[in-house]
């Protein structure tokens, strides 16, 4: 497995929102979806690699209205006072970018290898549409 | 449109049935995912010009998570060069990094847009509760 390849994706909770109100057009939106999961890879500077796991749908829904990161575990390093975590993700090419010393003059991304466990929220489209 | 200025459009409400307060009154909450479009400005994004964070479909703030995806200057996050959005719960405005891991991190330049998602519970705007 290469580095920045996502070893397993886990859904913890996937949340049925229902009644999410019309479009500005009518059009009923009900089929919004609240996922938590968590996400294990190994991090290269390049980004972590969703798209080839499939982009957003691989994380259990089929579009991003609003995705958070949260970091569970990497190597050799924690949180710690002028060491947090950013993570984000490039929506235009399924990247998942982090920073491992926020809070330190040059703060960096973890190294090449280093096996990350993320967790995310997202909130999206089902992956089952609307009934018709 | 001046620079600071935003639009708000909500992708997706969802009254929440947090229950009851001590003296047995109903509360509910909403959740609102929603997307801000604006100009940036150094002195931040203007959400008290909307009236604050009803802009956000709440009546009051309980929790705000922000998710920058676009600045002109940078249309994505990259490499060690990642976007970053606090709220300023007293005065109302959003303030960006747009290069968190440089030696410099920076706030956007003046007028540049910005696109940032965002995730919002509070108490409903709409005062959902019936009477």
């Amino acid at each position: 497995m290469a580095n920045g390849d996502i070893t397993a994706i886990k859904i913890l909770s996937r949340i049925p929102l229902p009644g999410g109100g019309h479009t500005v057009t009518g059009v009923a939106k009900n089929n919004k979806v609240l996922v938590i999961g968590e996400i294990t890879a190994t991090y290269v500077s390049t980004g972590i690699d969703l798209s080839a796991e499939g982009g957003v749908p691989a994380l259990g829904a089929d579009t991003a209205d609003f995705i958070k990161f949260s970091l569970n575990t990497t190597d050799g390093a924690v949180i710690a006072d002028d060491a947090l975590y950013l993570i984000q993700l490039d929506h235009a090419d399924g990247l998942i970018y982090m920073l491992e010393n926020v809070g330190v003059a040059d703060a960096a991304a973890p190294t090449d290898a280093d096996a990350v466990t993320l967790r995310y929220v997202l909130v999206g489209d089902s992956h089952v549409a609307d009934l018709t | 449109m001046a620079d600071g200025d935003i639009t708000v459009k909500v992708l997706y409400k969802q009254t929440l049935n947090a229950g009851r307060t001590l003296t047995g009154a109903r509360k509910d909450k909403v959740l609102v995912v929603g997307e801000i479009k604006g100009t940036y400005v150094a002195a931040g994004l203007a959400v008290n010009k909307l009236g604050g964070v009803n802009a956000f479909g709440v009546a009051t703030l309980d929790f705000l998570s922000l998710d920058p995806r676009v600045i002109a200057d940078a249309t994505d996050p990259s490499a060690e060069v990642l976007f970053l959005a606090n709220f300023d719960v007293t005065n109302n405005k959003i303030f960006l990094l747009e290069d968190s891991g440089n030696a410099n991190p920076a706030v956007p330049s003046d007028a540049d847009a910005v696109t940032i998602r965002f995730l919002a519970i509070g108490d409903d705007a709409a005062a959902p509760e019936l009477t």
